[in-house]
């Protein structure tokens, strides 16, 4: 994805910034209010960056893709973003009529980093939980696709929630009765099987945001530490 | 996009970085995790002589389910061995036969996996010692 949001003029280009643009804006809007903004100038600075830079292609120009990751670029260009328009505050802001990107206060209240991180520790953790959460949404996705919605009954029910929302993981013979399984065994086996196809989409994903593939697993190692590190 | 309530999710999620070098392995020792939090690897759980034989009743139960279901031919031989494992593990550590297979398949599959190089060593003693025990009943 990274590769192809670098190729400017193709349109698969165009789009996988957008997806960029949509899956990422919270780790933007979560530095900006870590760093003492308002929810208005955090909202405003967020879509002006994702309009401006993100979607304006001018956060790949001149960018040398092997030079740090993605997310380490997203950072910088977002900081030096600040330094212009702190610079440039007097004059008139563009406009952004029609905006791609439209954040609501529901949506903003949901990005709300935890307070007393630093700007960059919450775009990190902000960053990661993203990933994290898409992902989960993308291994549901496929699962019902492939006719595997028990298999993401049993994983949602003994891994998902339990990490998610802190809720006690469901009993086995519950699940076994309400899906009609044959044992606690099967239903083990089901919640292992969208665990590897989890791990295998966050893979997949985290590959997006590295140029080179043997970076992945260092760039994941590093995500889990971001959402590990206290505030 | 759901505001997250959970515990640190870094660490919640550090399973799935055991996936890359051996998914065979990751799934057996997500299984015994599930069985037992407290020894989150299938060789912690099956080699621990102070598990009980109701766990090694649960963890055969599911390595006997991933041996057919298992997604590769790796997982699905893994688990057949680890469904041993249990056995060889309740009859050593607890005189308990928990399983319905005769005296000379069993003995068959434990020396398979007494045998199995790729397998850890505590397992394998296992298997060996379980051989002798299965040998001692019959002459008794």
């Amino acid at each position: 994805m990274i590769f192809e949001a670098s190729r400017p003029g193709r349109q698969s280009a165009a789009e996988a910034l957008d997806q960029l643009a949509r899956r990422y804006w919270s780790a933007v809007y979560a530095y900006l209010r870590s760093s003492g903004r308002d929810v208005d100038e955090a909202a405003d600075l967020t879509q002006g960056f994702v309009c401006d830079v993100m979607l304006g292609r001018r956060l790949f120009a001149g960018a040398d893709p092997k030079r740090g990751r993605f997310r380490s670029l997203l950072l910088r260009a977002l900081k030096t973003y600040i330094k212009e328009r702190h610079r440039a505050r007097m004059r008139k802001r563009l406009s952004h009529q029609g905006l791609p990107l439209r954040l609501d206060p529901a949506q903003l209240e949901q990005a709300e980093a935890d307070p007393g991180r630093t700007p960059e520790a919450a775009f990190y953790a902000r960053w990661s939980a993203t990933l994290v959460r898409h992902v989960l949404d993308e291994v549901r996705s496929a699962c019902l696709e492939d006719g595997l919605e028990a298999h993401w009954t049993v994983f949602e029910a003994r891994v998902a929630r339990p990490l998610l929302c802190g809720e006690r993981p469901q009993p086995y013979a519950a699940l076994v009765r309400d899906l009609d399984l044959s044992d606690a065994a099967q239903a083990s086996n089901m919640m292992i099987t969208v665990k590897r196809r989890f791990a295998r989409a966050l893979y997949a994903e985290v590959g997006r945001t590295v140029t080179d593939p043997a970076d992945v697993e260092e760039e994941l190692g590093e995500l889990l530490r971001d959402l590990e590190r206290p505030s | 996009m759901t505001k997250l309530a959970g515990p640190p999710l870094g660490n919640a999620f550090r399973w799935a970085l055991e996936a890359s070098t051996d998914p065979a392995r990751a799934m057996a020792d997500w299984l015994a995790g599930d069985i037992d939090p407290a020894r989150p690897t299938a060789l912690a759980l099956l080699a621990d002589p102070s598990t009980s034989v109701a766990t090694l009743r649960q963890a055969k139960s599911v390595y006997k389910t991933m041996r057919i279901v298992g997604e590769t031919v790796a997982a699905r031989r893994l688990a057949a061995r680890l469904y041993l494992a249990a056995i060889a593990a309740a009859l050593v550590r607890h005189g308990e036969r928990i399983s319905c297979q005769s005296d000379a398949a069993l003995q068959r599959a434990l020396t398979s996996l007494l045998d199995d190089t790729e397998m850890p060593d505590p397992l394998r003693d296992l298997a060996g010692t379980a051989l002798c025990v299965l040998r001692e009943r019959k002459s008794a």
